[in-house]
């Protein structure tokens, strides 16, 4: 069995006294209960997956929650699924799991589980217990209503989870998330549901939801279902599903190694795993600089921070890390793994300039914004707009009766999540106060050109498609895009330093 | 899935209802004089608004009985109920969006 030797000393929120066994593509892994595969996978220094799918390239956990689009499994045993993110699955003692290249297989022996499913109703139906959706029950359950709360991890926290320093009324936040929670549970009319995803919104808030009850067990019971279905009637849903991190999109990108700044944040402080022992970061926002304090604190080295922005924020000056401003990443390097990559000025116009450097990293952290994750809303026609300071599409008028709160509303600041949460509570007292988060000013960098002076040169091709059509909005960005691509072509600035044969026929992974 | 209110019962789910399609379609008081037209279009022709709209719902696994309801089309909002013998509450817009 191979070592964890990833695993920091301390800290996570993993039961180090117990130690499980895992099998991963028939190699045995530990792990601690509270790791997911991903995490355990990661402990034991291992990030590759499967290959891509078409053209076999190498590929490596890049995220830490469901948006993982690499690290896809097989799960064996009785109840064989497919295409499960290693992400979302808690290990169990004896779990086997082969990864796979995008493309799953169907068990060919029954399902002998049980599934059923529950019908309820509620006046506050809460979807998410970040620290907006935990204020949002909190408040709630105070003014005496009936809530269920929804979360698809494990235990509620959310972002918080993932943090180190931020603090919700002068104390550490999972101080509070823990007050939340035991107020919550004591609560005769508070239901509180880990470990389950809502996953269809309809009309007149009825609210669909999957309650995994079983796998995470070592042993299942056997009066209990695998999995339970949950019809909501809800009064009123409180949407507070938080963003997802968006990537980067430059040459080489799919390396394993490269992975998002938030996920490699998650595997440093809630499952106690370094990424990489030398972690280059690079951001377009502030929320980055978060990960870089945690990483030097845990004694890891950032030789160095690529912020595309061209002014140096007061959190980036702050961080204690070397910033280069006004710069992307523009290729990587390694023969699986990544070992070094290459960055280079950035001009508004979206061209190259200045000198290529190459730094040394095993791993490449990367934070191109957040998009706010709107599905549930959109599902009820609610509508969305872009928010150009944001970079994303954020929702617009809330759909009658419901209320979207936190990230998912596009709101960043800890404190005025707690503050939204609480209000779209219903509580007329005062919220809690958070202190961290925040994004500051952004700058989207949607197609990074290609060192020889092409964007989308050799593996971007495809990127080109996905990046430009992520800003439909941006027509000003998009023409700048192609005009970038038409100037470079003509005068190519010198031979192409990645040597990929063809575009592949699917978008980037990331 | 809709909640629609039974003047009888109350609110319940859309499955315990059937649908009856487009309220206040006056039988035609000499029948026997209508164009073949105009009774295919007495027969097979309906409005389809987007907005509100009078339709006729039953309460099927319910009271059993028959209503009317009026309800936006396009944001599935039910804007009121009433019962047949009611004349169509005079709703033009549904809840702005």
């Amino acid at each position: 069995m191979s070592a964890q030797t990833h695993r920091l000393p301390i800290g996570g929120r993993i039961d180090r006294a117990k130690q499980v066994e895992i099998l991963v593509d028939g190699h045995a892994i530990s792990a601690h209960p509270g790791d997911t595969v991903a995490s355990a996978m990661l402990a034991n220094g291992r990030i590759e997956v499967g290959n891509s799918l078409y053209r076999g390239r190498p590929r490596g956990v890049v995220a830490a929650g469901v948006e993982e689009p690499n690290a896809l499994l097989q799960v064996a045993g009785q109840c064989s699924e497919s295409m499960i993110p290693a992400t979302t699955l808690s290990v169990v003692n004896a779990l086997a799991v082969d990864t796979l290249s995008g493309l799953g297989r169907l068990a060919p022996d029954a399902d002998e589980a049980v599934y059923d499913k529950k019908y309820v109703h509620t006046d506050v139906l809460v979807i998410g217990a970040g620290p907006a959706g935990l204020a949002a029950a909190l408040a709630a359950a105070r003014t005496g209503a009936r809530v269920v709360l929804l979360d698809d991890q494990p235990e509620p926290g959310g972002s918080l989870l993932s943090g180190s320093q931020e603090q919700v009324d002068g104390a550490p936040a999972l101080n509070w998330v823990n007050s939340v929670i035991a107020e919550l549970t004591t609560g005769a009319e508070v239901v509180v549901l880990p470990r389950t995803t809502a996953f269809g919104s309809y009309e007149d808030n009825y609210v669909l939801a999957v309650q995994h009850r079983t796998d995470h067990l070592d042993e299942a019971p056997a009066a209990v279902s695998r999995q339970r279905l949950w019809h909501i009637r809800a009064t009123r849903v409180v949407i507070a599903t938080g963003a997802h991190e968006r990537p980067l999109v430059f040459s080489g990108n799919d390396r394993p190694g490269v992975m998002l700044a938030s996920a490699v944040r998650t595997y440093l402080n809630r499952y106690a795993v370094r990424a990489g022992t030398r972690v280059v970061v690079a951001t377009t926002n502030d929320s980055a600089y978060d990960l870089v304090e945690d990483l030097l604190g845990h004694g890891i080295d950032v030789p160095v921070v690529i912020d595309a922005r061209s002014d140096v924020s007061a959190r980036a000056a702050a961080c204690g890390a070397p910033v280069v401003s006004g710069s992307v990443v523009v290729a990587t390097h390694g023969e699986t793994r990544i070992t070094s990559l290459e960055f280079s000025g950035l001009a508004d116009s979206g061209e190259l300039t200045g000198e290529v450097e190459t730094v040394q990293c095993d791993a490449l952290a990367v934070s191109g914004g957040w998009s706010p994750v709107v599905h549930l809303h959109s599902q009820r026609q609610g509508t969305i707009r872009w928010d150009e300071a944001l970079a994303a599409f954020v929702p617009d008028a809330p759909v009658s009766n419901q209320h979207v709160v936190g990230s998912a509303a596009g709101d960043f600041d800890l404190d005025s999540c707690l503050a939204a949460g609480w209000a779209a509570g219903g509580s007329d007292t005062a919220a809690p106060r958070g202190g961290g988060g925040g994004l500051g000013t952004i700058r989207p960098v949607w197609l990074v050109p290609g060192v020889a002076g092409q964007p989308g040169s050799g593996t971007n091709t495809s990127s080109t498609c996905s990046a430009t059509r992520r800003s439909p909005t941006c027509g000003a960005r998009r023409v700048r895009a192609c005009e970038a691509l038409n100037t470079s072509s003509a005068t190519p600035r010198s031979a192409p330093r990645t040597t990929r044969a063809k575009p592949r026929p699917s978008t980037p992974s990331v | 899935m809709m909640l629609l209110p039974c003047p009888w019962c109350g609110p319940r789910d859309e499955t315990e209802y059937h649908y009856g399609g487009q309220a206040h379609v006056a039988y035609p008081t000499n029948p026997s004089e209508l164009t073949d037209e105009e009774w295919s279009r007495f027969l097979f022709f309906r409005d389809n608004p987007k907005g509100p709209f009078a339709e006729r719902w039953v309460h099927a696994i319910g009271c059993r009985r028959w209503f009317n309801v009026v309800r936006d089309t396009f944001t599935y909002e039910v804007l009121a109920v009433y019962k047949p013998s009611d004349p169509r509450p005079d709703i033009t817009t549904g809840a702005p969006r």
